[in-house]
């Protein structure tokens, strides 16, 4: 296996968790992945060495999922019996069981955008660039919109609802 | 004098981007605001709690396909179309099915011991991982040539030369496209595979009233013995036999009769090249 193959491997958990959070059934994630793999090993002349693989990977792996969208014409597949239910293997109380299943319950009602942006810097530790890179938009909008996304977090946490509401798609 | 934090300068902070001089206003600023701090306290604790909530699928083990996909990636093949490209499109089991395919394998080559081309010198081995990703490799290959009518062949049957030139370079050995014309069969082209570890070559044929046979070459210098293994995998029935230098599959729908001819036809004229 070649260096640049290796890299690839361990970015393989954070992209599983990427294309979860966009596909939102566990299934499709991994087949988006397994998509993104065999692009960017295809592709891998067109990636620069002293660039951030992470963020390729993503941008390509985002780029699969939306044109499956607009092919399809449909809203992604919201399958509740294979959401990732993370919260439910969070170790801790009772209390603190049920405070992360409202977390789930509240990250799981926000705007895409919403869920993208805290997904690939607060989840990721994508910095604004990157982030900027992978959802081509610009770091003014990245910091505007993870502004809103983290307020947008906590009012659907305590049952509040945005004066905003969701950010259009 | 200075200015309350913005909006920018709270994401900032909370993503430890601000720079020390103006961290330390920030700071200065909410210790004089202890509501105001309180907030950015509450949204710290929800951004550590989101990472917690997305942290299990980091522990899981990474599905063997996803790692097969990695490892299968090699040089683009003819035409400029990369083999991983087309092999990302192809194998996307829902789950693995080694083990009942195993076991299928054994109940099979017990059937399979009554064929003709299992008839000599013949030695069953119990399925490795190197069968198991053979085996996974050659039903995606066909599953996909058999589904995409559009699907892009390395080598059409007016460039069977050159397939052959590809498998000497690449086998150590040249293979030519069996004729089954006579058992009603037209050969439909050929296409080089990604492979772990391996070269891989696709032998398509369509029939000419209805059905495919596909024949998969591979280079079969990892082992030590001879196989021959028959099974049937999601409708599709497979006959694997190698050699001392390439390996030989078949694959067509189970449903198809006339496969044990066919597959004595095929297997006898690749019989000098195993």
């Amino acid at each position: 296996m070649s260096q640049f193959q290796e890299m690839i491997v361990t970015l393989i958990p954070p992209l599983r968790r990427y294309a979860r959070s966009l596909a939102r059934d566990a299934d499709r994630a991994d087949d988006l992945v397994q998509d993104c793999l065999a692009r960017a090993i295809s592709r891998e002349r067109l990636w620069e060495p002293d660039t951030n693989l992470k963020a390729w990977l993503f941008t390509i792996l985002r780029n699969i999922f939306l044109n499956e969208i607009r092919r399809s014409a449909r809203s992604p597949v919201h399958d509740e019996t294979q959401m990732p239910q993370a919260s439910l293997a969070v170790a801790g109380n009772q209390e603190s069981r049920m405070q992360m299943r409202d977390l789930q319950r509240a990250f799981d009602g926000l705007g895409e955008a919403h869920k993208e942006i805290l997904m690939l810097v607060v989840v990721e530790g994508f910095s604004y660039e990157d982030a900027a890179d992978v959802l081509s938009i610009s770091v003014g909008t990245v910091r505007s919109r993870l502004s809103r996304a983290r307020t947008e977090l906590r009012l659907q946490v305590n049952g509040e609802t945005s004066p905003m509401g969701k950010v259009p798609q | 004098m200075m200015r309350p934090p913005s909006d920018e300068d709270i994401q900032e902070l909370l993503d430890d981007r601000l720079d020390l001089e103006r961290r330390g206003e920030v700071e200065a600023f909410l210790g004089r605001n202890p509501e105001r701090a309180g907030e950015i306290e509450a949204l710290r604790r929800q951004d550590n709690d989101l990472r917690r909530l997305n942290e299990a699928v980091l522990a899981e083990p990474i599905p063997e396909r996803l790692l097969a996909t990695v490892r299968s990636a090699m040089a683009p093949a003819a035409g400029g179309r990369s083999s991983a490209d087309g092999f990302s499109r192809l194998a996307k089991p829902r789950a693995r099915r080694w083990p009942a395919m195993a076991a299928a394998a054994s109940i099979a080559f017990v059937i399979g011991t009554t064929a003709g081309w299992l008839g000599k010198d013949t030695l069953f081995q119990p399925p490795d991982r190197t069968i198991e990703f053979l085996v996974d490799d050659f039903y995606a290959a066909y599953t996909y040539a058999t589904a995409e009518s559009g699907f892009a062949w390395d080598f059409v049957p007016d460039d069977v030369d050159r397939f052959a030139e590809w498998s000497t370079q690449s086998f150590g050995t040249s293979v030519t496209p069996v004729d089954l014309s006579e058992a009603g069969y037209e050969f439909i082209g050929a296409r080089v595979l990604p492979g772990r570890s391996r070269l891989a070559g696709l032998l398509h044929y369509r029939a000419k009233e209805e059905g495919y046979v596909a024949i998969y070459v591979w280079t079969d210098s990892g082992r030590s013995a001879p196989v021959s293994i028959s099974l049937d995998h999601q409708g599709v029935h497979m006959l694997l036999r190698s050699g001392d230098r390439i390996g030989i599959a078949i694959a067509s729908p189970s449903s198809q009769p006339r496969m044990e001819e066919v597959a004595n036809k095929i297997f006898q004229y690749y019989e000098a090249v195993l």
